[in-house]
């Protein structure tokens, strides 16, 4: 069959097969808006060993250092998150958000309460993916600040 | 769907029905299997002491179902006759029959205990809704509250992950009944290939 009597054809083949031609269509505009779920902001290469101590970012002028207990830091098991502000505001409590950049893991939130000045604290697991993928992040928000978030990625053991 | 995908897609291509009957019987025993384990983990308030022992038997849940779909897939893909003799009669006598259910002779209430097992099969989303329910758990007033959070929490989760399952299967499903004939040996290999992706990722866990 030629070029052009195939794209002839094409709208014929499309409405007597209609169903699969919807359903195509359908999982076409599905592919997008599943891209869009992971956040793009957050890198997928480690940029701290969170395993061999803890990791430090700035935002501004605040400066944020960010923990994690027991190490080494592993997979499906309860894990200690401390996070310290350094030239911030004041926060009753913090939210610290756990994502894994290649794939969408759905909504994973630790909470953080203030133990003492600057020192937020809150337990939380961080799930194995069967992909093999190890690259986690660790994002926490930081309301009234320029980015309000700030996050940390790092390699997990599973 | 990296995980129910290929066992959707096995069951859909080659188990052509005319009803939706049998994905939607999957997916009710899928979503069962997630609520029950979600009632667990609020009842608990606890992942990890969840979650430790249940590890081993998603993992020989997984080889095992990944096994027994590589298996069938040899027979219904007629690389292995369906009958033999000797040693191997009695075993594939009991496969057989399975394949002949594959093919197409069984009900479609029979893939609502098949979408239990497979709601048992390890999933990184699935462990983050379970991590949730947990939490539910720990915040809730009693444990039969912490229970039915944790339930309801699951069974949204479940019904959340229906619209992409449903597709993939109604999508193959269309696809095999106009094809069967040219797919039948395709969908055999996607019930080898699916049997042995779970079996190599129930080892390498």
């Amino acid at each position: 069959m030629g070029k052009r009597s195939a794209i002839v054809l094409l709208p014929f083949y499309c409405l007597k097969n209609l169903r699969i031609s919807l359903l195509l269509l359908f999982s076409l505009c599905l592919i997008p808006w599943g891209a869009s779920a992971n956040d793009k902001r957050v890198s997928s290469v480690p940029d701290c060993d969170i395993n061999s101590g803890s990791c430090v970012n700035k935002v501004g002028s605040a400066q944020i250092m960010m923990t994690i207990e027991p190490k080494p830091v592993k997979a499906m098991q309860e894990l200690t998150f401390t996070v310290t502000l350094k030239g911030a505001a004041d926060y009753k409590n913090l939210r610290l958000s756990l994502q894994m950049p290649a794939m969408y893991m759905g909504n994973n939130e630790v909470k953080l309460v203030k133990t003492a000045p600057g020192i937020y604290t809150g337990k939380g697991v961080i799930p194995k993916c069967h992909s093999g993928n190890k690259v986690w992040s660790a994002t926490v928000e930081l309301p009234g600040l320029t980015p309000s978030e700030t996050p940390f990625t790092f390699n997990v053991l599973y | 769907m990296g995980m129910c995908g290929p066992v959707v897609a096995a069951c859909s291509l080659h188990h052509v029905r005319k009803s939706y009957l049998t994905l939607i019987y999957y997916n009710c025993g899928r979503i069962t299997t997630y609520s029950i384990i979600g009632g667990i983990m609020g009842l608990t308030g606890s992942f990890v002491a969840v979650i430790t022992p249940l590890g081993h038997f998603q993992y020989a849940i997984m080889a095992l179902l990944g096994g027994l779909m590589a298996i069938m897939g040899l027979f219904v893909g007629g690389w292995i006759p369906l009958k033999s003799d000797g040693v191997l009669k009695g075993c594939t006598a009991v496969v057989s029959k399975m394949a002949r259910f594959v093919s197409e002779t069984g009900s479609d209430g029979a893939f609502f205990p098949m979408g239990m097992v497979v709601g048992f099969i390890p999933c990184g989303l699935s462990y983050t809704a379970f991590i949730a329910a947990a939490g539910a758990g720990v915040g809730a007033g009693s444990r039969a509250e912490g229970f039915i959070k944790g339930m309801s929490l699951l069974f949204l989760f479940g019904l959340g992950t229906l619209p992409a399952l449903l597709l993939l299967g109604s999508l193959l499903s269309a696809i095999g009944q106009r094809a069967k004939r040219a797919l039948y040996k395709a969908s055999a290999c996607t019930m080898i290939a699916a049997g042995v992706l779970l079996m190599y990722r129930s080892v390498t866990h």
